[in-house]
């Protein structure tokens, strides 16, 4: 028998038990549940850390590359700066002859643009005792000086025979040790300048930051640059030769051009006494010739009794020889005519066209030289002159040089010919330097030369322009000439109408 | 109600000539016969009191400040061993100025005497705090925590931390007439202007976040419980990482910095190694917490520059419109060794933003000082690496 509370106690105690039973299967399903999606987080949590970790893995892949990239950038970025600075240099150096020109343009810009702090330039001297700086960016001139004094007394100059990159940074022999302490600099590249024959002297760029580390791709930019002073150097010391044989031959013309003027001075003085001398004798001669002739006539006629044959023929003879002394003293007398100016004319009726023309063409060649346009300009019905044609010729020949001589090249020149009631009008105008106020009056003035640069450049007698007046006067016409300094000549003649 | 700002730079070997030279063609620039403050960044290879004796020649009595530097920044370029002046003629912009020496000893303190040094003129309309310290002497992070003290933590502080060419050595500070060595000098922008700051560096981190495991100041010994040279190793090889032992500065710590991830910030906050040493810790440029996740770094020259764009613009927008007086930049040393020889380019993309003929000064620096931007930073001031600073002055505001 059982009673109720047993029942109950009991169905408590099975309740319980299905409880607790069902409370621990819950629980160890519960369990297994978490256990399993612990399992999975676990699960994806090893997948995550692994593909973080693949992530790290291609991120050292990454950053590696990115380094190298980075390396490679910058050296290529170096090699196309310098190349382009080099390129500048090497223009300049192959424009000039001039060393000190070619260091001038290794200054302080072109420096810092190679990507250094300093640089220096060290030459020796020819007789190897002196050491100079021609080239020193970033250095004052104590520290200059001190860096030249230490260079002789270490004897660098000839010690350093290769390209040599220094480095603070590495470890440094006991040479590079003594260089990094004369140049004070971080690091540097230190070149010799040589040229085909010798050695000229070093070069040393370098940066004063510690974290600047040059390379071997400096150390090819120093070197093309050496290379590129050294020819540059080369050219201005042949340049140099050159140009003191030059300057010795130009003081031997210089000498000669002045002994030869001296000697001309004296053929001048003595040509003047000749001239003078010429036509002194000539009209002493004349005067006993005409005698001398006169009495030979007068005995040869008879008028003083009858001459015996061999008398006559020698008074024919004494005639004869008188005749071709009389001539030959005409003609020195016609030489110191035209000398001294008082010219005989041989007046024909000319046509002035044609003398222009032909004058324009006997100086066509100087003008073309020269490049200068000539216009002529003859009315179609012009008139004829009466002039002596040489004469006429040698006046234009004078006037048509004088304006090439005095026009500047492609310049122009112009003849115009104008008819006027009883002579004709020579117009020559030229566009060259002009002619002062003050010398316009005296330019016709036997010898007179104007100041100016041609005239000191291009030889002249100063005698072209009175003889020009002479002829023109001695043809009954008239010659002036119109200027302003630089604005051009005009120089106009008459002469008379045929 | 206006700001004239003119810029001049020299390369004049002689240092008083040069400063003249510089103070004199800022003056030409802003057709003025006197500018006051000048701010003045120059080459140590300059004689630092002969310089400033130079640009007291011009502007007798004006308010000198400033630091050397490792190259100048100029409306016209950037440019090493010279001397770049910043003048102003204005009467809206008022300023006051601080000195804090003794950087070693206490930075912190430095920090507050700098920043108390500004106060006291009492300045109504505050902008920003500028200020110029020596990056090799101190704790720059505990000298920006102390003028925070005094300015308050939210108060825009920029600045730079003085260079000297690359050589490590000794870096100068300018106070009026007067160089320190081991000081941070500052200079409070106050009146009616407006301020707009850029900050960015263009890198991106890449491959497994690290823990400093260990660290002290600006030393990280440990990472993931490795010597921290380890990650250089893992990275690049063994031959790679041995350059960061064997010289200062290596380039292989300045292309791949670390960078250590800020919650909320668009950008990590980069440190980079400076060396490493023998035992395999890693000397970085600024402090970097124990505990911090760092990542590796990397950047192309094209992101670089965007990011001084990004900076630019960022600082442009802070103007709300107004027009730009006058820029100052700290352009990281690191940022101008990546560009090398195109560092001109960052010049040009931020003149590009912000107009070509706006009066630009800067100089390249040894670490920057900015506000981070996100929200839990409250514009609260950092030391950053790597990084380019954009500050630009306008005329006030006119939305307000």
């Amino acid at each position: 028998m059982f009673n109720l509370y047993d029942v109950n106690i009991s169905t408590v105690f099975v309740t319980t038990g299905i409880v607790i039973v069902g409370a621990f299967a819950y629980l160890v399903i519960l369990t297994e549940k978490e256990r399993r999606s612990r399992k999975n987080l676990q699960h994806s949590l090893d997948k995550l850390k692994r593909a973080y970790d693949d992530l790290d893995e291609q991120a050292k892949i990454i950053v590696k590359k990115d380094l190298e990239l980075n390396k490679t950038q910058e050296e290529l970025d170096k090699k196309i700066d310098s190349l382009y600075t080099l390129h500048k240099l090497s223009k300049a150096i192959s424009s000039t002859f001039d060393a000190e020109k070619l260091f001038s343009q290794i200054d302080k810009s072109f420096i810092s643009e190679l990507g250094f702090d300093k640089g220096l330039i060290v030459l020796a001297s020819r007789d190897e005792r002196e050491t100079s700086l021609p080239v020193a960016v970033g250095y004052n001139s104590e520290e200059e000086e001190e860096i030249r004094k230490q260079l002789v007394h270490k004897n660098i100059l000839n010690r350093i025979q290769q390209p040599l990159l220094v480095d603070k940074a590495q470890l440094l022999d006991k040479e590079k040790k003594e260089l990094l302490q004369i140049f004070n600099l971080a690091s540097f590249c230190i070149v010799p300048i040589i040229s085909q024959e010798a050695k000229l002297g070093l070069i040393v760029v370098g940066s004063e930051a510690p974290y600047a580390h040059l390379t071997e791709g400096d150390l090819e930019t120093l070197s093309i640059l050496a290379g590129q002073i050294a020819g540059g150097m080369e050219n201005a010391r042949l340049y140099e030769e050159l140009w003191r044989s030059h300057q010795e031959l130009e003081q031997r013309v210089t000498q000669r051009t002045k002994e030869l003027a001296l000697a001309n001075e004296k053929l001048q003085k003595i040509d003047k006494l000749k001239s003078e001398f010429v036509s002194a004798v000539s009209h002493e001669l004349r005067t006993p010739l005409t005698s001398i002739k006169g009495y030979a006539a007068i005995l040869m006629a008879g008028k003083l009794g009858e001459v015996p044959a061999p008398v006559k023929e020698r008074l024919d003879k004494i005639n004869k020889h008188s005749d071709s002394l009389a001539k030959l003293v005409n003609d020195l007398l016609d030489i110191s005519r035209i000398e001294s100016g008082r010219v005989e004319m041989k007046l024909e009726r000319l046509n002035l066209e044609d003398i222009v023309e032909a004058v324009a063409d006997i100086m066509a060649p100087q003008m073309k030289e020269k490049k200068i346009k000539l216009a002529i300009d003859i009315p179609q019905k012009i008139s004829a002159c009466l002039a002596d044609m040489t004469q006429m010729e040698r006046v234009l020949v004078n006037l048509l040089g004088n304006a090439i001589k005095f026009t500047p090249d492609e310049g122009k020149i112009s003849i115009n010919i104008k008819q006027k009631k009883d002579f004709l009008q020579v117009d020559i105008r030229d566009s060259g330097i002009g002619i002062a106020e003050d010398d316009l009056a005296k330019i016709f003035e036997e010898f007179y030369r104007v100041d100016n640069a041609i005239n000191q450049k291009v030889k002249g007698t100063g005698l072209g322009l009175s003889l020009v007046k002479q002829i023109v006067e001695a043809h009954k016409g008239r010659i002036w000439a119109n200027a302003q300094p630089d604005k051009g000549t005009t120089f106009s003649f008459t002469i008379p109408k045929a | 109600m206006s700001i004239r700002v003119g810029v001049g730079t020299s390369e004049n070997s002689d240092a008083f000539l040069a400063g003249r030279e510089a103070t004199r063609s800022a003056c030409q620039k802003a057709q003025a016969a006197f500018l006051t403050p000048l701010i003045v960044f120059a080459s140590v290879k300059f004689e630092q009191n002969k310089l400033l004796q130079g640009i007291k020649s011009i502007c007798q009595g004006a308010t000198i400040i400033g630091c050397s530097s490792a190259g100048e920044i100029s409306t016209a370029g950037c440019t090493k061993n010279s001397v770049a002046v910043m003048g102003f003629r204005s009467d809206v912009l008022h300023v006051s100025t601080g000195l804090g020496s003794g950087l070693s000893q206490d930075a912190r303190s430095a920090g507050q005497k700098c920043a108390q040094g500004v106060l006291r003129a009492k300045l109504p309309k505050r902008h920003v705090f500028v200020m110029f310290s020596d990056g090799l002497s101190g704790n720059i992070t505990e000298m920006i925590k102390g003028a925070q003290e005094i300015l308050g933590t939210s108060f825009p502080i920029v600045g730079g931390c003085a260079g000297d060419d690359y050589l490590f050595q000794k870096t100068y500070q300018y106070y009026h007439d007067k160089v320190f060595s081991d000081a941070v000098v500052g200079i409070l922008l106050a009146g009616d202007i407006s301020i707009g700051i850029g900050t960015r560096h263009g890198w991106n981190a890449i491959g497994k976040v690290h823990e400093v495991s260990q660290s002290h100041g600006n030393t990280i010994e440990m990472l993931d419980a490795k010597p921290a040279l380890n990650i250089y190793q893992d990275y690049f090889g063994e031959e790679e990482a041995e350059n960061l032992r064997s010289s200062s500065w290596a380039k292989i710590g300045t292309i791949y910095p670390l960078g250590m991830s800020i919650p909320d910030e668009e950008e990590y906050l980069i440190r980079y190694p400076i060396k490493a040493t023998s035992s395999g810790a890693l000397v970085c440029a600024a402090e970097v917490p124990q505990g911090s996740q760092v990542r590796l770094m990397i950047a192309d020259k094209e992101g670089v520059l965007n990011a001084a764009k990004e900076a630019a613009l960022k600082a442009k927008a802070a103007l709300n419109g107004a027009r730009i007086s006058a820029v100052i930049l700290f352009d990281s040393i690191a940022r101008k060794r990546i560009l090398g020889r195109h560092a001109i380019d960052e010049i040009k993309v931020i003149k590009k933003v912000l107009g070509t003929d706006c009066p630009i000064i800067g100089f390249y620096s040894y670490g920057e000082q900015a506000p981070l931007r996100a929200e839990r930073y409250i514009g609260k001031a950092y030391l950053h690496n790597e990084t380019i600073v954009v500050l630009c002055l306008g005329e006030a505001s006119k939305k307000g």
